[in-house]
């Protein structure tokens, strides 16, 4: 048997993928991280703005760099997988990388190249609007940040032409038109495949309405990039046939999607909801509403997918903001020929016909598994089901032993589900592999020079960029200035500083001269830093004693005609630069002990299997269960699921489980926390690493609809209870009404409780299993049933069930004269309807636990308005993160979701939880803010100021700022009154010289 | 705490630009939570000198310090303070009036040979609570007799304009204050709060007149504890 | 005589600021030379206290640049700069400078084209109001 590895690979850099190979990376795995395209980043970096409303690209960036400079992730571009073979835990995979014609080791991103392309073809980021050329970035911070070419568009590689003029202007040599494909192989424990989704615009209703043949009906995702500042015309509304500025805008939901019927041949529209497109076109709607509210904006809709715990609130932000929902059904999409504006015709909801005309129509399309995903698909011998995603068992991301499967590939979700399933692979993958023992290579550094005491010698090091830079800034007579600069011991001018010549030229000079501090003069910050701040440690130096000019971002290309005045700038900035440098300190890596044992609050499904995660990886577990036992509201339900996690977490020797516990108190921060737990028994105190809260939630107790006094209404747990027992008098109800949201999208509870359409239509399948005669009304105001659940509704009126949409301005009526009545408006018809019912099931509201208030003060992390936990949603996707580290969060105790969705954010916030527990020590070496105790007078103002909530008064009554906790912003510097807090490497005694020696 | 606000540059220039060496010492305690005179405000005015004397085309020092609390000879006792103040011509206490007489007292007890002269950089405002960040609002006036208990422990004597004892005036309505549409009204508070004690009878006890004479009405108020000071 | 070239301070911010610089020279996008960049984490670390200091050591103006609103990466840090370059104003108009020597402003990240025009922008303003009092009378 060939040794196990502690690596995985993990294919498709979209924001699930590359959130995995981050956890898995943390957690000390090896991680390839490989995409078919030459940038990672996915869908999510062509995304004007996410789910939580943040700008995309801006949201993604981070953490596309935060992959790209960790040394455990290996970022493969244009990479895919050909086979794999093996088992678990030692999988040999074969991979084929596409050639990209650029060497990205030679290649600086001056940007000649792509400028000087002749070629021009409609660009794939932007969806076919606007234009890229042959050798191109799709945008401009694209990871890796190197140019490709596209052979198919390219004149030399098409074979069209001789063109060799991106060649001809390259400083750097690094264009190659003979780069081959090659394959390649690699060693890895287990995948995680993440390919992501695709538009379906195959659809037969998708081509009747006019998409790709009339000039203004565009889809979805080009409509995005159309709203985008950043897209192709930076955010004006300008429509395709004459760039007028849309006003008048319509967008057409479900397109060539949710259509039940099959035809014999050809391209089927798809029967499922894609989940993510109502919210896509309210929000795209809102931003076109904010920047001119004259906008005129109509979406033609059927049920609207509001799921996500905010949701509701900006559909019903839209609604104020006089965005026209439309109930209808588009029969017809045509061009008025003289202006090609597009003509709708439509059935509204009453049955009507109506006609109306827009600027611009958008077209909503399906989504479906991308080509890439279904061809790894076949690669691997998964399943896939009849609608083309793949074949999973119950409540796992684990397709086959070793190889899982995430994000939108595997369900249709916002990018905060996607992420959270990412995460979940990773757990699993992470179980798989426990007993690997980790391999990661101990980097052999130098020990670092004391620099403490000593004189600064400073080091100044001039790229000439392959003779970028020479262009503008005068190199040589700026190394002579330099040289004259008080500390400075050593100047070098070198060709291309981030080649390996250039990187070991500087390393020796540092070496030889017992330079201590360097300044680099050259290209951008960001691009070059991290890479800098690598080859100084590699010298002997702490990273932290460099800094940096930018002469090439921001000298040489953006003052061609002032080179006196660029020259002079460059000089300035130098002096300063020298300055600070010369009295900079080293950053110390900080420790912390972590006490390796978690603490799970709630013995629900999800606390459940966050203990059994955590628990997995060798690492002891405590359970605080109000309750005296485990399950929590799963027991109501008709699984065996529970009972089987139950039976695990009994036979674990490392789980705990206090029962008819309840959390007092907590002390400590990430890493070490204090809890103070009251039982029966008496009290106790414990020390742990981090905390996964699942602490649950609870249905409403409905006081509508003659709940509770009349025994034939019920709520649909008590449906599942019944079911569960298999009680006969199922058997002999004729007649059942269900009605929806009750206790939830109302004025109190305005959000979505998310299960309950879904439970409720798999109930009625049940009930009619059970007595097939039975009469079944759904009376609603939307059927959420999204994803593949919208088969199961689909399924339920082919067996007869009734859904009824009634009038919610009139509401309903249920009275007992002569058993149970149900009189409303069914807004098709218009008119009174009177039902009688057997039993009546309401659909009660997710409400949160009642101990959230408390567990919120206790725990200091916040609650969101309607009472359950609130997730760090701010530049992070995952909805298990906390804003205070160490706690995460998964179940009904951070919002309405299924079982299915407990699950794997059980796992995600156990695999956040391990990022701390599984280490003896947490270390880090960033900048970060530091108090001073003995001028800190405990004001409170950074503890107030700080946007994540990381100061804290501690046991000496003075602020202590955590650097594994602190992101290094500094507002809290800037805020505190008595000047007792620093930012390292940014303190008063380096910015003041910094600024003053400028003006010497 | 006490709070208080920085006084206009313009006055505070007027008191010293006749002199040529100029001390600006801050605070560490109220006026430092309040953000008036803490090590940071006391690097900004001393900025702010700078820069309109070098203006003015003059050529002054400022230099700058610190004392835990202005109002503790013990904290004032500190050999640099001292050295700093004895080269100073003119000493800028960024502390409340409590520390600026006390400064002004120990220093020229202290430095013998010359007079010092302190004097005031802040307004001192009132006795608050703190908000939230960069937010405070006045709770006490000092009026030597507490009523709190009897009001729900919401006081009228700071938070009514006019001090009312027996209920609210004409002037109150929804629960706002007439002199202000940003001052709740205080009794509204008040009746708000006893009904949810289960004490709303309790507005009708009439409370008679207030004695003053605790308050600063009765001049300047001084205590002692005699077992302390033996 | 040749016309008055001031030289100003620039905060800018690592994750909008100095991105969107980027994407100026990316784009060969040419401005005003006038500006010496001084990098931050966040434009909500620039002290009050830094941007007198910058006055005083001789600097004509200074311009603080952060991330667009509502898009800063550490949530309101820019927020916070707005509203401290606002209160640094009225602090350097009190010592008798013209406000104008102070500006706040922000960018996408992509924006190059902004940042750019930030820059000339703020290079007129201080043009405008002329050398700074402090550096002809020292």
């Amino acid at each position: 048997m060939e040794e196990k590895v502690r690596s995985v690979l993990v294919a498709g850099a979209g924001v699930a993928g590359i959130h995995a190979a981050l956890n898995l990376a943390n957690l000390g795995f090896k991680v390839y991280l490989l995409d078919k395209e030459a940038a990672i980043g996915g869908k999510m970096s062509q995304l004007y703005r996410t789910a939580e409303d943040n700008f995309a690209l801006g949201a993604i960036t981070p953490i596309i760099l935060e992959a790209s400079n960790n040394p455990n992730i290996q970022i493969m571009p244009l990479t895919q997988i050909e086979a794999v073979n093996g088992e678990p835990g030692a999988f040999t995979v074969s991979l084929k990388k596409a050639p990209r014609y650029v060497d990205i080791v030679k290649c600086v991103t001056c940007s000649l190249c792509w400028r000087a392309c002749p070629v021009k073809v409609p660009s794939e980021f932007n969806y076919g609007l606007g234009t890229r050329n042959a050798i191109y970035m799709p945008y401009g911070g694209a990871a890796p940040n190197k140019p490709s070419i596209d052979p198919e568009t390219c004149l030399n590689l098409n074979g069209k032409e001789k063109c060799t003029k991106c060649a001809d202007v390259c400083p750097s040599n690094a264009i190659n038109f003979n780069d081959k494909e090659t394959m390649l192989e690699l060693k890895v424990g287990a995948l995680i495949l993440t390919p992501g989704i695709e538009p379906f615009k195959d659809a037969p209703e998708v081509k009747a309405f006019g998409y790709g043949k009339m000039a203004n009906v565009l889809d979805n995702f080009q409509m995005d990039r159309l709203v985008s500042i950043y897209g192709p015309t930076a955010g004006e509304l300008k429509r395709p046939s004459d760039g007028k500025i849309a006003k008048k805008i319509a967008f057409i939901q479900c397109v060539g999607s949710r259509k039940p019927e099959e035809k014999k041949s050809g391209a089927q529209n798809l029967k499922y909801c894609s989940s993510i497109c109502c919210m896509h076109a309210i929000r795209s709607s809102l931003t076109i509403k904010g920047r001119d509210e004259s906008n005129d904006i109509s979406i033609f809709h059927n049920d609207i997918m509001a799921i996500a715990k905010t949701n509701e609130d900006i559909y019903s932000e839209a609604r104020q903001k006089a965005v026209q929902f439309i109930r209808s059904q588009v029969t017809s999409v045509s061009e008025v020929p003289d202006t090609k504006d597009v003509l709708i015709h439509y059935l509204s909801e009453d049955g009507k016909e109506a006609d109306e005309t827009f600027d611009l129509v958008v077209l909503s399309l399906g989504l479906v598994p991308s080509k890439e995903g279904i061809r790894l698909m076949k690669t691997l011998g998964i399943k896939l089901n009849a609608e083309q995603f793949p074949e999973l068992p119950e409540y796992s991301r684990m397709a086959l032993p070793g190889v899982a499967i995430a994000g939108s590939f595997r369900a249709l979700a916002d990018s905060p589900e996607a992420v959270a399933d990412a995460q979940a692979a990773v757990m699993e993958v992470v179980e798989l592999l426990a007993s690997v023992p980790d391999v990661l290579p101990s980097t052999s550094l130098p020990p670092e020079t004391d620099v403490a005491g000593g004189e600064p010698r400073v080091g100044v090091y001039i790229c000439d960029c392959g003779g970028i830079i020479p262009k503008v800034i005068d190199t040589d007579a700026l190394l002579k200035f330099s040289g004259r600069l008080e500390g400075v011991v050593d100047t070098l001018k070198l060709a291309y500083a981030c080649q390996a010549d250039g990187m070991q030229q500087m390393k020796s000079s540092i070496q030889s001269h017992d330079v201590n501090r360097v300044v680099f003069v050259g290209c951008s910050y960001r691009s070059f830093l991290p890479k800098l701040q690598n080859l100084i440690r590699e010298a002997g130096l702490n990273k932290f004693l460099v800094e940096m000019v930018n002469a090439r971002e921001l000298g040489a290309w953006v003052h061609i005609n002032e080179k006196e005045q660029a020259n002079e700038r460059v000089r300035a900035e130098l002096k300063g630069v020298v300055a600070k440098a010369k009295g900079l300190k080293p950053l110390p890596v900080s420790i912390r002990d972590v006490t390796q044992k978690g603490l799970v609050v709630g013995g629900g499904v999800a606390g459940m299997v966050a203990a059994l995660s955590i628990a997995s990886q060798g690492i002891p577990v405590d359970i605080i269960e109000k309750t005296d036992k485990l399950g929590g509201n799963a027991n109501r339900l008709s699984l065996s699921y529970p009972d089987s996690l139950k039976k695990m977490i009994k036979e674990n020797p490392r789980i705990n489980v206090l029962y008819n516990a309840e959390l007092k108190e907590l002390r400590g921060r990430v890493g070490r926390f204090t809890a103070r737990v009251q039982t029966p028994e008496g009290g106790s105190t414990g020390e742990y690493g981090a905390i996964v809260v699942a602490a649950g939630g609870k249905e409403y107790r409905p006081n509508e609809y003659l709940y509770g006094s009349d025994k034939n209404v019920i709520t649909q747990l008590e449906l599942e209870e019944l079911i569960k027992k298999g009680g006969p008098e199922l058997k002999r109800i004729n007649s059942a009404a269900v009605i929806h949201c009750v206790g939830s999208r109302n004025n109190e509870r305005p959000y979505c409780s998310r299960l309950c359409c879904t439970q409720a239509v798999r109930n009625s399948l049940k009930l009619k299993e059970i007595n097939p005669k039975v009469q079944i009304y759904h009376l609603h105001r939307d059927i959420r049933t999204y994803f593949l659940n919208d088969i199961l509704y689909q399924n339920a009126q082919k067996e007869g069930v009734s859904f009824i949409r009634y009038d919610e301005n009139r509401g309903l009526d249920v009275s007992q004269k002569g058993g149970l009545t149900i009189r409303l408006n069914d807004s098709q018809t218009q008119k009174e309807v009177e039902l009688k019912a057997d039993l009546l099931i309401l659909n009660a509201a997710v409400l949160p636990g009642e101990d959230n208030k408390t567990l919120s003060r206790l725990l200091g992390i916040p609650l969101d308005k309607w009472g359950f936990f609130q997730e760090e949603s701010y530049m992070t996707f995952s909805p298990v993160v906390m804003s205070k580290k160490g706690i995460s969060i998964c179940g009904l105790a951070h919002g309405p979701k299924t079982m299915d969705e407990s699950v794997s954010q059980a796992r995600a916030a156990a695999a956040e939880a391990l990022s701390v527990l599984s280490k003896e020590k947490l270390t880090r070496q960033a900048v970060h803010a530091e108090v001073n105790p003995g001028k800190c007078i405990a004001c409170l103002t950074c503890v107030r100021l700080c946007p994540y909530g990381v100061p804290f008064i501690n046991e000496d009554r003075v602020a202590q700022i955590l650097p594994f906790e602190c992101r290094g912003c500094g507002i809290c510097v800037s805020g505190c009154p008595n000047d007792a807090i620093e930012l390292k490497s940014f303190t008063d005694d380096d910015v003041v010289p910094q600024i003053e020696a400028m003006f010497v | 705490m006490i709070v208080a606000d920085r006084k206009p540059f313009a006055e505070i220039m007027s008191m010293v630009e006749k002199y040529s060496k100029i001390l600006v010492v801050g605070c560490g305690s109220c006026v430092t939570i309040c953000m008036a005179g803490g090590e940071e405000e006391v690097k900004i005015l001393a900025s702010q000198l700078r820069i309109a004397f070098r203006k003015q085309g003059k050529n002054i020092e400022v230099q700058e310090a610190m004392a835990l609390r202005q109002c503790d000879d013990e904290y004032m006792d500190d050999p640099v303070l001292i050295e700093k103040v004895r080269w100073a011509d003119v000493v800028i206490s960024m502390a409340c009036g409590v520390g600026v007489q006390h400064a002004t007292t120990f220093f020229n007890r202290i430095i013998e040979e010359r007079p010092t002269r302190v004097v005031p950089a802040l307004n001192t405002t009132f006795m608050g609570a703190n908000l939230g960040a960069g937010e405070w609002e006045e709770r006490c006036l000092g009026c030597g007799d507490c009523v709190l208990e009897k009001t729900g422990g919401i006081c009228p004597i700071t938070r009514c304009a006019k001090s009312l004892l027996n209920g609210p005036c004409g002037g109150s309505s929804n629960g706002i204050c007439e002199v202000s549409k940003n001052t709740e009204c205080a009794w509204h508070l008040i009746v708000e709060r006893l009904n949810v004690l289960g004490e709303l009878d309790r507005i009708k006890q009439v409370e008679p007149y207030k004695d003053w004479r605790p308050s600063h009405s009765g001049g300047m108020r001084k205590r002692v504890r005699e077992d302390m000071r033996i | 005589m040749n016309q008055f070239e001031p030289e100003i301070v620039a905060f800018c911010c690592h994750y909008c600021a100095l991105a969107a610089a980027d994407t100026a020279g990316k784009m060969g996008i040419q401005f005003a030379p006038n500006v010496r960049v001084i990098r931050v984490l966040c434009t909500g670390k620039v002290e009050i206290l830094h941007l007198m200091k910058a006055l005083e050591a001789g600097a004509d103006g200074v311009v603080v640049v952060g991330c667009k609103f509502g898009e800063c990466y550490f949530k309101d840090g820019n927020y916070r700069a707005q509203k401290r370059v606002q209160r640094a104003q009225s602090l350097i108009e009190e010592a008798g400078l013209e406000k104008g020597r102070l500006r706040f402003d922000f960018v996408p990240g992509p924006g190059g084209k902004k940042f750019a025009e930030i820059m000339n922008t703020m290079t007129q303003q201080v043009r405008a109001l002329g050398p700074n009092p402090l550096k002809q009378k020292q």
